[in-house]
Parts: C-alpha cells; structure tokens; sequence
C-alpha cells in the first residue's frame, strides 16, 4: 500500500465518522417495509378482484396438461418430508367409516364414480417474462383453472411484483378503473389504472389468441408504456405450477383446477374433488385412522369429506369430494394416504 | 468465532456473527450505525446513505429469516447496498458531480495537512463514476480482495484493477498537480 493508498484509506475512515446517526433507522426501516408489503397486497388484490368468467374454467390447462413438461419426479423432492412420516398411510382396514352413511351406500343415480390413477404431472404456466436483474424467477400457481405466474421484485425502486394471468374468457372487473386502449402484441388491449393508495394499480389484459386471455397486473412502479413493454416482452415458456404436496394418486378424468401453496383442487363437469391443508381444527368424533393420524370421514347433502388430523404439521388436511362424484370410502383413504405434503406448502 | 469487522464483511469462514443469528431488530440495533457509516462512505452523500440502508433493510426485513439461514448474512446486506447504489439511477444528483478543481491545497509546513489531505481526497471521490468508486471503497475501507470485489460487483478481476487503476491514477494526478501529494 503505498501513501496515496494509506490516504484514501484514512479519509474514507475519516469521512466515515459524518455518517448519518441510526437513530429512527430501525422505525424508518419498518414503515418502508410495511410500504411494501401493502404494495404486494395491493397487487395481489387487484388481481384478485378480476372475476374471470366461468363456463370453460380449464380450456387452458387441458391445453397444457397433454403436453407435460415437467415429470412428476421434478416436483421438489428434497422439500418433500419423508412420506412415511408425514402422509397418512393406510390400509383398507385403517379406513374410517363414514359417520352418516354406511360405506356400502350406493351412491347416488347421477353421481360419477372416480377411477384413482398413479402419479400426477403438474400443468404449467406458458409464458415468460425476460429475466432481469431486480425481478425474481417466476412462481406459478393456478386458480380456477387459470394459470398465474408471479414475478416478484427484488429491487423494488425500479420495480414491481408483476402477476400475469392465462383465462380462456375475456377477464371482467368489479372494481371501478380508468381504461384506455392499448397496442399489445399486434392486439388491442385495455390498460385498466385503479387509483388507490399506496400504488396506482395497473392491469392490461388483451386476447392473445382464439380462447386464450392475458392480464398483466403491477403498479404505478412502471408507466403504461412499460408495462405494454412488459407485455411485449412475453416469450413461450412452460414453468411448472408448483403444488403443496405431491399425490400418489390421481383422480382419473379429472383437471386440475386450482394448485396454491395451501390447495389443490381437480374438476370435471361433474364436480370437483378439493385437497386443502387447513390449520389444526379439533377433530372431535374421529372415525377412524389414515395411516398414524386420526381421522373423520363424513357424508352430507355436498358429498364426502375426509378430515385428517395431521398433528406433526400442526395442520389438517381436508379433502372433499363433492356430491356429483362418487369415490368409495377405502378409495378415499387411499387417496389421502398418497398425499404428502410438502414443505412449501401454507396452511389456510 | 469470527465477528463482523468496522466494515462488515467477514473474511473467514466461521461461525455467524451474533448479529446474524439474532432477529432482525436486532440485527438494525447492532449494525445499522456500520451499515450506514459504509453507505455513506460509498455514496458521499448522508440522505443517499440514509435511503440506501433504509431500502435495502426493507426490502429484507420480511425474508429475514431466510437470509440468517446463510452464512455472513451482514456481508449479503451489505453486497445488497453496493448493487443498490450501483443500480440506483433515479439518484444520479448525488456524487457524481466532476469536479473542475481541486480543493485549496493545504500549506506543506501546515499541521493540518494530512487532516486537510484526507478532506481533499473525499472530495476528489465525489468526481469519480459510481463503479470506479465503488472499487475504491471495497478495496480500501472494506480492505476486500480483488476477487471477492469482482464476485461482489459481477465483473472479472481484470475489471476490477482496471476500474481502480483509472481512479488512483485519476486522483493521483490531480493530487499532483496541486501537490498534495505525487513528488515523492
């Protein structure tokens, strides 16, 4: 080091003692932080409050899932707790009974008996976003049939936590907005600007093509230019939804609708068949076991629904399945012993 | 067990410093003075600082959890503030004026030449380009090697001896000049 080097070293040691004080810092560092989270929950919100019309809820996903890119021993494994502690395992004789109906009720007329298939491939998320310094890799997840990828930012002065949305109908709004029209991707879009503090939402959807729809949902981070940027941006991509357990078992016939940190729900014309890991909820008259854990099994007007006591993650794991579907009750508990949940997952 | 140095990054491979391992109030009651002192040090500029240290501490306050789970979580702070400042373009007022002169040299019979010396060079800091700046700083405050520099910015080493050459060789000649320091 020679003396210009010992210089530079002493003045910015020097200089260092006229640092602002720390003192306020750590309440300043909290209020920014709330700041931000409100923006995310704003985000999340804006997105929310696009009620996607019903009628087709899959058309996408059935467009994905023929084709699956990601095999199912690419869900996050070394996440995953050991199967053996942490799934209900049973056995036709662990099974518990029903508390309202013998097993051996016949189902009713109309109701549609679910064949249990192995394994499960996870529908994907198709586009993409070029990566960039700032953003997060995109999470994919999927509600009602709708495939949503979000980007989440890191580097929140020059951006925002971005969530794109894939419908096969033209996405309606509830919440009262400016629009203007915008040129996206050779498509006439509409940028919807929601004027609500902390953050302007700001939502373009357009139709990419024939039964597909995109939204585009951020704040005022971005100007509308950048965001129909953002949007010109998307690339094809198949970015794998990212489930809170893995499944044994499948139910035949049936698509998989909604995949959340906390749900997975499969669908047909008939009915639905829903996995939801809830809070730890009492579980009083248990009705028998599914592996190690208690569990009730019982049957009303809606359908079946099979609560499990899952005591060592605090959790209970519910899966309903609704009345326009029939699946016997040793099928059931099968099917709840192949659910292992996973580490990612978030208990609603 | 090794501890967070003035400037924070820890240079060996041991154990969390106590501030890691603590929760995140904490960890802002127990660094925040040295992270700011080092924001300040790399931008010239206490409100730029002070915005730095805030931004970044938020932006980790709600992740705090997963970035105690690594090791030298100060160091990923203060990596954080580094390519914050770096990327920060909304804030191009602060420290990046060039300067056209060099301070008043201190007289050479003068006391307070080295005192007035370090002044001027802080002031000659404030005409370099962030980069070659933040160089600077992770060399000589943070006393960093050349290649954890380059890991740290995300350049090559080759990057790194050049942008600090430019920059000593820079002040070095206006110093001259004036000299305060260059005739030997």
């Amino acid at each position: 080091m020679d003396d210009l080097d010992r210089l530079l070293a002493d003045s910015m040691r020097s200089a260092a003692d006229h640092a602002p004080s720390d003192g306020g810092l750590l309440s300043s560092v909290h209020q920014k932080s709330r700041r931000h989270h409100r923006r995310r929950v704003a985000t999340g919100l804006s997105t929310a409050a696009a009620v996607l019309a019903l009628g087709v809820p899959f058309g996408v996903v059935l467009a994905t899932r023929d084709r699956p890119v990601v095999a199912p021993t690419q869900a996050p494994a070394p996440a995953a707790p050991a199967p053996t502690a942490t799934s209900p395992s049973a056995s036709p004789s662990s099974s518990p009974r029903t508390s309202s109906r013998p097993p051996s009720s016949p189902p009713p007329p109309s109701s549609k008996a679910v064949r249990l298939v192995d394994g499960w491939t996870a529908p994907t998320f198709p586009y993409t976003l070029p990566a960039t310094d700032g953003m997060s890799a995109p999470v994919a997840s999927m509600r009602d049939g709708n495939p949503i990828a979000f980007f989440e930012a890191t580097d929140l002065q020059d951006h925002a936590d971005i969530t794109i949305t894939v419908s096969s109908r033209k996405p309606s709004f509830t919440t009262s907005a400016t629009e203007s029209d915008k040129q996206v991707r050779g498509h006439t879009g509409t940028l919807r600007t929601v004027d609500v503090q902390p953050a302007k939402q700001l939502t373009l959807s357009w139709q990419e093509s024939a039964g597909r729809w995109i939204q585009l949902a951020t704040d005022d981070t971005y100007t509308p230019k950048q965001v129909v940027a953002l949007a010109d941006s998307l690339t094809a991509a198949s970015i794998a939804v990212l489930p809170p357990f893995t499944l044994d078992l499948t139910p035949s016939g049936l698509a998989a609708d909604t995949v959340t940190a906390s749900r997975m729900t499969f669908r047909n014309s008939s009915g639905t068949i829903a996995v939801v890991l809830r809070k730890r909820q009492q579980l009083s008259n248990t009705t028998g076991k599914v592996g190690k854990y208690k569990a009730r099994l019982t049957h009303d007007a809606d359908g079946a629904t099979l609560a499990v006591d899952v005591t060592d993650w605090d959790a209970t794991l519910e899966i309903t399945v609704s009345a326009g579907l029939t699946v016997s009750d040793a099928e059931l508990t099968r099917f709840a012993s192949g659910v292992h949940i996973l580490n990612r997952s978030d208990p609603e | 067990m090794s501890r967070p140095t003035e400037t924070g990054f820890l240079r060996d491979t041991g154990s969390m410093s106590a501030g890691v391992t603590e929760g995140f109030d904490d960890f802002v009651h127990g660094r925040g003075r040295a992270l700011l002192r080092f924001a300040y040090v790399l931008s010239g500029d206490a409100h730029l600082a002070e915005d730095l240290v805030q931004e970044v501490l938020a932006r980790m306050h709600r992740r705090w959890d997963k970035i105690t789970a690594m090791h030298h979580a100060e160091a990923y702070v203060r990596t954080a503030i580094v390519r914050q400042y770096l990327s920060w373009r909304r804030r191009r007022s602060a420290g990046e004026a060039i300067l056209a002169e060099v301070p008043d040299r201190a007289g050479p019979d003068d006391p307070q030449q080295r005192v007035l010396a370090r002044d001027q060079m802080w002031q000659l800091m404030t005409g370099l380009p962030r980069a070659q700046r933040a160089v600077l700083v992770l060399r000589f405050y943070c006393d960093l090697p050349d290649n954890e520099i380059a890991a740290l910015l995300g350049c090559g080493e080759s990057t790194v001896r050049s942008q600090a050459a430019r920059a000593l060789a820079r002040m070095r000649k206006l110093l001259g000049e004036e000299g305060v320091y260059g005739d030997g």
